[in-house]
């Protein structure tokens, strides 16, 4: 960096932990404080998961497993609150300790909670009382039974990580706690709104909730667990293309590509992803924490009929355009936003083109160009001579 | 000009003037997406120097412009400003359409917003395919329009057929 | 953050107002003014219709899809090689590093790693391409302030960057260069030594525009204090990149995300600024771009032999699943939420472009400002139009 000399100006860059008010203007930081500060009782008023550990809950109510996972340890909790250190960022003041929940991942053994599913007694650690009783696993379950198979999977996986807590072993990495705390978190603040998990250990980690719950999950989210930067929101289609994939190559046609589009019962049987759902339309958004750098995908089935869903514009702003975008490219309303109309597409455009019934016209009047340029190999063209 | 727009003009005449337009070519920038970059690279940087030409390329408005070029792809929420400029363009006006997607679309043939062909809205004179073109590709289609211009008729003006570069 | 975002606006214009004396002395009436679709100071065709009250935005609203191309549904009826070729064209100044986050989730869900070597040249060519868009904001930023010079300098260096990545790739723009599982080829024979000159000057043109026009007084004068965004804001409207960065935020997915590639192995700095104004921005992106160079120089020494290719089939299909791969790409963060069914090519590809969220804080960070700020501060936040509509 010898040729980087900066102007005498630049001095403060070099000082990046240089407290952000010297140099932004105060009124600014005045108003950026005090709203955060406002949204403390609020947020915890309706989030009694968001203060307290996640000790008091199963929140991921597998239906095999219950008593399992609720055995989240209590005695990290005095420490989560020390380790909500100086370095956290200002949103994150109304969750207190959501920056850095590997700091909670690891700490000492795991004493397994015992089995109490129906009504698992509150855990009075650390400085907060829940407020109100989780959610039975019972009834989640219940909630959840489309997705048995998904759910299966999470069960088998509570169930390795309840066995390698209960002997009191170093937890495996490969188990990934700090997401797993970050999904019980969510699970315990929702209370039963969440109707399915992925975890992909060390990777990363999806979380389905009930359309009822999405904006509360963003809530919870952005005050609660310090996912603090909007990543994206949209949504996907599950029905099989009715058009197939319009390849016609030869090479496509050896590979089957068109055997799938019509999906293995026919058309119209929709099969979902990773945390399973029940209707054609599912939105998908995805949030960061700016200081643990975990991420979380989030999903709701949308109601076929009502196509509708809650905005959640009012708690990231930057949701505003990714809604319109959802808005028109399937058609989905956002209740309560405030701008919706055409984002990308001429304001006569008919159709939501992300829908796979909606036809490339293109596709339909003429086959894949490329097909002209297709040459036959070396060998294919002796034998079709011959 | 009456005499030039009805091809009137005596030959040593309409040479020169043909000549004298061929190496003033006021070229005004539609600058749409990929291509936009390679034609400012032509346009702007020292490397390829489009002035040597006799083509400028900085009119601030398509009133005094002689040259369109539109690179990139044009889609139908914007063709109707494409179409407007157009408009705007005083006679004799120049179209260069350059890189696949103002030829026909390009690699969004398939696409439900994008137009195939910036030739739907606008005539155009000179097609420079590519994905993106060079920039010594739309230098040598500005040479060919040049050419085409030197020798034009004024009277034959559409009669001619399109050049394609390469 | 809807609270803070209204409350703190109506300060910030009054504030602004007030200082100016503009509002009150002039009485001046409220005029609506159309940015664009075609302007010089939008890097293509982005319109923004601004409401004026005599000098002062009330309010500015971006109109955007004059470049929607329908990426995402062109990529349900493409193969993955055929993606690959087409997703080149979003960020057209960095093709490469469009490739790479793709290729990688489409590796993930199909359980494949590049061999080494291939990492490591793929790591070199995103910050290649790194390098090759970033020279062109430097110099294109003074172009919106008035100062033509700095563009030719970038245009004449950005040159050397592209013959490299031609020389190698076969492509100047969109080189089409990354594999699932590897690279289309190896590096050409005396391609090494020459990047590293071409490093050299990269890193001399960086100097250079820090003279010319980083320490520009007027330079400093016109982006020191225009258009602040708090990191609160930003990270509310999901800004990236050297954008957020320049808020303070010390983040940075080459250095805090696993990916495969080669960031790890060498030693380099994530750049930030306090200060979160345009200038802070710019000053970011160069000191990016000196950076990249440092980290291309120290790839290219410890670059490993071995094969650039994984075994994988002739035919690609993608196992079931669903991936989300984002890189650190020069505008910010770039990902790809892939969900594939097991086909020849996905069910569904969401593509998650920087610019369309670094631009959604346009209508925030323009309320309030002078016309003038306005190039100033849309240059800074550094958008390309096939990044924002896709």
């Amino acid at each position: 960096m010898s040729s980087a000399e900066p102007g005498a100006g630049d001095d403060p860059a070099r000082r990046p932990s240089l407290p952000a008010e010297e140099v932004t203007d105060p009124t600014l930081r005045a108003e950026v404080d005090n709203p955060a500060d406002a949204n403390v009782p609020t947020g915890a008023e309706a989030a009694p998961g968001g203060g307290t550990s996640a000790a008091d809950a199963p929140p991921l109510p597998a239906a095999g497993a219950p008593a399992e996972l609720s055995s989240e340890q209590t005695p990290p909790q005095g420490q989560q609150r020390g380790a909500a250190g100086p370095d956290q960022g200002l949103a994150d003041v109304a969750g207190g300790d959501a920056g850095s929940p590997e700091s909670s991942g690891h700490t000492g053994t795991d004493p397994p909670v015992p089995a109490a599913p129906a009504n698992p007694p509150p855990v009075q650690g650390g400085a907060t009382v829940p407020e109100q009783p989780p959610a039975t696993p019972r009834a989640v379950a219940a909630e959840g039974a489309l997705a048995r198979q998904a759910k299966a999977e999470q069960a088998d996986q509570a169930a390795e990580a309840a066995a390698g807590a209960g002997l009191g072993e170093e937890p495996d990495p490969g188990l990934d706690q700090p997401r797993r705390d970050l999904v019980e978190r969510l699970g315990t603040a929702l209370d039963g709104g969440v109707l399915d998990v992925h975890i992909v250990p060390g990777v990363d980690v999806w979380v389905r909730v009930g359309i009822d719950h999405w904006h509360r999950a963003f809530e919870v989210c952005r005050h609660h667990l310090g996912l603090t930067y909007f990543d994206f929101l949209s949504a996907i289609d599950w029905l099989p293309s009715p058009f197939g994939r319009s390849e016609d190559t030869g090479t496509d046609e050896d590979a089957g590509a068109d055997d799938r589009a019509a999906g293995p019962g026919g058309p119209g049987e929709l099969e979902h992803g990773v945390t399973g759902g029940s209707t054609r339309f599912q939105l998908l958004a995805r949030l960061v924490s700016p200081t643990s750098h975990l991420g979380l995908t989030l999903k709701a089935d949308v109601d076929d009929v009502e196509l509708r869903a809650p905005t959640v514009s009012d708690l990231y702003p930057g949701a505003d355009w990714h809604e319109r975008e959802t808005w028109e490219m399937y058609g989905i309303d956002f209740v309560g936003h405030p701008n919706l109309v055409h984002l990308y597409l001429p304001g006569a455009f008919e159709g939501h083109p992300l829908r796979k019934d909606f036809p490339l016209l293109a596709r339909e009047v003429k086959p894949w160009p490329g097909l002209v340029d297709v040459e036959a190999m070396p060998g294919e063209a002796e034998a079709a001579s011959s | 000009m009456g005499l030039i727009e009805r091809g009137k003009l005596p030959k040593p005449l309409s040479h020169l003037l043909g000549l004298s337009r061929s190496y003033s070519l006021w070229v005004y920038q539609w600058g749409l997406a990929c291509c936009a970059i390679e034609m400012g690279a032509c346009f702007g940087s020292p490397r390829y120097d489009v002035m040597r030409l006799g083509v400028i390329p900085f009119p601030v408005s398509p009133r005094q412009a002689d040259l369109v070029v539109v690179s990139g792809t044009v889609t139908d929420k914007l063709a109707p400003a494409l179409r407007r400029l157009y408009e705007q363009m005083p006679e004799p006006k120049y179209v260069i359409s350059m890189g696949s997607c103002a030829n026909s679309g390009g690699p969004y043939w398939d696409s439900y917003s994008v137009t195939k062909g910036v030739d739907q809205i606008i005539p155009v004179d000179v097609y420079v395919p590519g994905c993106p073109p060079r920039p010594e590709a739309l230098l040598e289609g500005i040479v060919m329009l040049q050419q085409r211009i030197r020798d034009e008729d004024m009277a034959e003006r559409w009669k001619g057929d399109p050049i394609v570069v390469g | 953050m809807s609270m803070l975002t209204e409350h703190q606006q109506r300060a910030y214009i009054g504030g602004q107002a007030a200082e100016a004396r503009v509002n009150l002395e002039l009485e001046t009436d409220g005029m609506t003014l159309n940015i664009g679709p075609q302007h010089p100071a939008t890097h293509g065709t982005l319109r923004i219709i601004t409401r004026l009250d005599g000098e002062q935005v009330i309010s500015a609203e971006p109109v955007m899809g004059y470049m929607h191309r329908g990426y995402e549904k062109l990529t349900e009826v493409r193969t993955y090689p055929q993606i690959n070729t087409l997703i080149n064209r979003i960020d057209w100044l960095s093709s490469f590093a469009n490739e790479v986050p793709f290729i990688l989730a489409a590796e993930r869900l199909m359980e494949i790693e590049a061999p080494p070597r291939a990492q490591w040249i793929r790591t070199i060519f995103f910050e290649l391409s790194r390098i090759a868009n970033i020279t062109l904001f430097l110099g294109e930023m003074g172009v919106q302030l008035g100062a033509i010079t700095a563009v030719f300098y970038a245009f004449r260096d950005r040159e050397h960057v592209l013959n490299q990545i031609e020389a190698a790739t076969g492509g100047r723009f969109h080189p089409n260069y990354d594999r699932i599982g590897g690279l289309k080829e190896d590096l050409p024979k005396g391609w090494v030594a020459e990047t590293k000159s071409v490093m050299a000057k990269v890193r001399d043109f960086c100097d250079e525009m820090e003279t010319l026009v980083g320490t520009n007084e007027i330079f400093e004068t016109r982006t020191r204090g225009i258009g602040v965004i708090p990191v609160e804001v930003a990270l509310g409207y999901g800004l990236s990149g050297a954008n957020i960065r320049a808020s303070g935020l010390d983040w940075d997915l080459r250095r805090d995300s696993d990916t495969p590639l080669a960031w790890k192995e060498v030693d380099w700095k994530v750049w930030t600024h306090p200060d979160g104004d345009s200038f802070a921005r710019y000053w970011v992106r160069l000191q990016e771009t000196r950076e990249a160079t440092l980290i291309v120089d120290q790839l290219l020494d410890g670059l490993p032999a071995g094969p650039i290719m994984a075994k994988v089939p002739r035919i690609i299909k993608v196992p079931p699943g669903e991936a989300w791969v984002a890189t650190e790409n020069p505008l910010g963060e770039m990902g790809y939420y892939l969900v594939s069914k097991g086909d020849l090519g996905p069910f569904r590809v969401k593509i998650r472009t920087p610019s369309f969220n670094n631009i959604s804080i346009v209508p925030w960070v323009l309320k309030g400002v002078y016309v003038p700020d306005v190039i100033t501060i849309l240059a800074s936040l550094y958008f390309i139009l096939g990044d924002i509509d896709r």
